[in-house]
């Protein structure tokens, strides 16, 4: 990916009136198109920061680019700049602010002054990307958390930002919920959204993010890939956070001999796929080789088919990827068993003998093929993937 | 007390639901106009029969809820129509008792007409308020708002309330709790005292919230505008032609039993 | 207290709306001077109007059964003044009709001009004139409160009884009977209702006396005093 700095700062630091500073010395570069978590502890000045990003807070000290420019504070570039800089707030019933969703999507595109078929354009367009769609008259006290995070990120969404910052994105939801809400983002990532999150969750930081910023007391300790910034125990240790289980384990084979190949886990696939060199290729070998992944788009499938074709090939494992996907299954009455990190778990599933059907929609199914191709090469496996053919015939 | 005895929240589930907000509301307010009108009792009271039965067979709206809801107007209705039968003007007294120097009971043929009519039309027009309140969610009642070209601020306003009702109804509830669990409502005195602190600390609470809020508002470029929404499903004569209906016999009942009356 | 939907005929339900939406119109005059100053003033106010709901949808502690409520609008009277609050009271007294059941809109103008407009400005002025006394600033609050529930209720009852063709009894026997009888549910409340918030305003002097100041509602001095009278 080409790297673009998209947000710098420099010598950045906020102090809230008559206390310490709550960040000082903040150097930093986010490049376009990168995912972001920055982690640290309760206090450790990640709200902080990323408010200082869009310009609801003045640093007191230091300086912000956007697109290389200086941040101004006018009330005219705050404007353009929060257009830009999309802000969604750790809980969503401070966010929300009018009685429907629809009315609460709108908020942005009718304070921007959008003429009215455009609002109504780019709403909708907004509760698709989110798979809230039909979900427009219902009041948010209606809504369950991952819902309610869902419109608070459509109502950004709505305003079309480069940039989308997240505060604690899943704090407030259930397992199932937060795994929903890291799917949609990276899908809006692949759409060329520059996503920012914060946490103090590594486990949710680690496996996603292209980089990750460990913050302890208002400064920045590492930055780097999640591998890097996590490997060294005793800053992980400082900024009271912990090592990833990953990571932790992969340490531990490391010191009883175990290679890691040049490169650290992030999944389990990566894990296993550790532990399998060890055993000089596949643990167990099944005799017709691998399983196998098949990918559909869903806008070319119907219910009918969808199900059919999972009875023939006999499907062990039902992944379903981005949220047209997840809204087309719920309809078809599919229940997947992967929402989430969908393409490596059933990699693993697939080196395990079993028959997968990833449903997804349109663009995404040449990236699963590439990265399940991408894998092969690398490992030297041969897992075959396919496409599900459309023309499969339709006996009505 | 809490969230789930708002009508509103019936409402969002109501059968009729997706019938255009203009139907209900025309016959809600029609009945409501309309029975004010009535010269006899009888005819309120089939008008709240009526409503009664589309509320709880038609919008499916649960029977136990809507009887509790029922009671609600039932003080108020029997102390004050008691005070209308006993004390207000008529003719021949059936029966009367002279209680106070200042203070003579009497009833009437005309004094307890007077009084069944006031009674039942305290029953009609709630009923065809509940009607208002259990089949048109508030959500839909803006957007009728804005039709009817009411100013901007006024519907703002009216919505930011709406919004912080149930933000702050599901904090009292929390605290509520909270408070039982400390034995906080056991005695009369405490209870005073703990329901002080209740409404006190939502009190500081919305404070905070109202700069959340507008950091929120700012956050999302907010200009002074609040978009309101105003598509429905389209008036069917399906459903407007038995509101008709019913108004007009409303109207006819009215006008012949004034007629058989003067 | 809340007359319910019906029971005013035709004639007085058109009376007390007119009588009442002057005052709703120039609340909404002021409130829209206030937005235009200040933006932010909006959800505040709609915090306000909210907390207002809240304060008239909890059922008070007591023994006078269900249908005592406070009216919540005396807090509003001193915290924004009579106008604004008219046209607060206004919207709050419509959600009560739609979503609990009190009032009703054929009544709303009544309720409007006895709970919205006559308690709060008995209440503001009562308020006013003990503000700069010696008086501590809980009795202030509790006395001010409650005289505004004690002066809607009398209103309310006189719409009562003006809305009846009176009897013998005379239109002076008939209010009075009104008053007496929802005096067994109102009295109570109303001292309750002055009780409760006096009680609120200790709260927040206690906990966080600033948005007080904030408010102009009573001075750093007399809160100062009240605090130190209590400890």
């Amino acid at each position: 990916m080409e790297m673009k700095p998209l947000i710098q700062l420099s010598n950045l630091s906020y102090a809230y009136p008559y206390a310490p500073p709550a960040i000082q010395n903040i150097n930093q570069t986010i490049n376009a198109g990168e995912k972001i978590a920055i982690v640290g502890s309760n206090g450790a000045g990640k709200s902080t920061l990323l408010l200082t990003l869009n310009g609801m807070l003045r640093p007191v000290d230091g300086r912000i680019t956007f697109q290389g420019k200086p941040v101004l504070y006018d009330k005219k570039s705050l404007r353009t700049l929060r257009q830009k800089v999309g802000f969604v707030f750790q809980d969503p019933d401070v966010q929300i602010i009018a009685p429907t969703v629809w009315q609460d999507v709108a908020f942005g595109p009718v304070n921007l002054d959008y003429p009215e078929e455009k609002i109504k354009e780019v709403v909708q367009e907004a509760l698709h990307k989110v798979g809230l769609e039909g979900f427009e008259r219902r009041p948010p006290y209606h809504l369950s958390g991952g819902e309610k995070k869902r419109v608070a990120i459509a109502g950004v969404l709505a305003m079309d930002p480069d940039v989308l910052i997240l505060d604690e994105p899943t704090s407030m939801l259930d397992p199932a919920g937060s795994e929903d809400i890291m799917d949609l983002l990276d899908e809006l990532n692949q759409h060329g959204k520059t996503i920012i999150i914060s946490t103090h969750d590594v486990e949710l930081a680690y496996p996603w993010a292209d980089r990750v910023i460990l913050m302890e007391n208002g400064r920045i300790t590492a930055s780097g890939t999640p591998e890097k910034a996590f490997s060294d125990r005793e800053l992980v240790k400082r900024a009271r956070l912990k090592t990833p289980i990953l990571l932790e384990l992969c340490q531990e084979l490391a010191a009883r001999g175990i290679k890691n190949g040049g490169k650290l886990p992030t999944t389990v696939l990566d894990i296993i796929r550790i532990i399998e060199n060890e055993h000089h290729g596949n643990i167990r070998l099944f005799e017709n080789g691998y399983g196998s992944i098949h990918v559909a788009d869903v806008d070319l499938l119907s219910g009918k088919k969808a199900v059919a074709f999972m009875n023939d090939m006999r499907c062990d494992t039902v992944g379903v990827m981005g949220s047209r996907a997840k809204i087309c299954s719920r309809q078809w009455g599919i229940t997947p068993d992967i929402s989430y990190a969908v393409i490596d778990k059933c990699i693993l599933q697939a080196m395990n003998g079993k028959t997968c059907a990833i449903f997804t929609s349109k663009g995404m199914v040449s990236r699963v093929i590439e990265r399940v191709n991408e894998f092969n090469a690398i490992n030297n496996r041969s897992i075959p993937v396919q496409e599900i053919s459309v023309q499969t015939p339709d006996d009505q | 007390m809490f969230a789930h005895d708002f009508l509103e929240e019936a409402a969002q589930n109501n059968a009729l639901l997706q019938i255009h907000p203009h139907t209900k509301l025309f016959l809600g307010l029609g009945t409501i106009f309309l029975v004010l009108f009535a010269p006899h009792f009888l005819i309120p009271f089939i008008a709240s029969l009526v409503l009664s039965i589309t509320i709880v067979f038609i919008a499916k709206i649960n029977l136990k809820f809507y009887l509790s809801l029922l009671s609600i107007p039932l003080g108020f209705a029997t102390l004050s129509v008691l005070v209308v039968i006993l004390l207000s003007k008529g003719q021949e007294p059936i029966w009367s008792w002279q209680v106070l120097s200042w203070l003579p009971l009497s009833i009437s043929q005309e004094s307890l007409n007077r009084g069944l009519l006031i009674f039942f039309r305290i029953m009609g027009g709630m009923s065809a308020l509940f009607f208002i309140s259990l089949t048109t969610p508030m959500t839909d009642l803006f957007g009728v708002m804005k039709q009817l070209k009411v100013p901007d601020l006024f519907i703002d306003l009216s919505m930011i309330i709406y919004r912080f009702i149930f933000i702050f109804i599901k904090k009292a509830h929390d605290i509520y709790l909270a408070q039982q669990m400390r034995m906080g409502y056991s005695k009369p005195k405490e209870a005073v005292k703990s329901y002080s602190m209740l409404f006190g600390s939502i009190f500081i609470t919305s404070w905070d919230a109202g700069e959340q809020f507008i950091n929120a508002m700012e956050c999302r470029c907010y200009n002074g505008k609040y978009p309101k929404n105003v598509s429905y499903n389209p008036v069917e004569w399906r459903s407007l032609t038995p509101v008709i209906l019913f108004l007009i016999s409303i109207i006819i009942s009215s006008m012949l039993a004034s007629g058989y009356q003067g | 207290m809340h007359i319910m939907e019906g029971f005013l005929p035709p004639l007085w339900a058109a009376i007390w709306w007119i009588v009442a939406l002057p005052f709703v119109i120039y609340g909404f005059v002021r409130l829209k001077q206030t937005i235009d100053e200040n933006k932010d003033a909006l959800p505040l106010l709609g915090i306000c109007g909210a907390l207002i709901f809240i304060l008239s949808a909890l059922k008070l502690p007591s023994v006078t059964g269900s249908c005592s409520h406070p009216t919540g609008t005396g807090l509003s009277a001193i915290v924004f003044g009579p106008f604004i609050t008219a046209i607060i009271g206004f919207i709050v007294l419509l959600f009560q009709a739609l979503f609990l059941a009190h009032g009703g809109l054929s009544t709303l103008g009544a309720n409007t001009f006895s709970m919205a407009i006559c308690g709060p400005f008995l209440g503001y002025y009562v308020y006013r004139a003990l503000k700069d006394t010696k008086i501590n600033i809980y009795i202030t609050v509790f006395i001010a409160v409650a005289l505004a529930d004690l002066f809607t209720y009398v209103i309310t009852a006189l719409e009562l009884a003006l809305a009846v063709p009176a009897g013998e009894v005379g239109f002076i026997g008939l209010f009075i009977t009104f008053l007496g009888v929802f005096a067994v549910t109102q009295i109570p409340l109303a001292i309750l209702e002055g009780a409760v918030l006096a009680l609120v305003f200790k709260y927040i002097v206690d906990i966080k006396p600033d948005i007080i100041t904030k408010m102009k509602i009573f001075s750093e001095e007399q809160i100062h005093a009240a605090r130190g009278k209590i400890q």
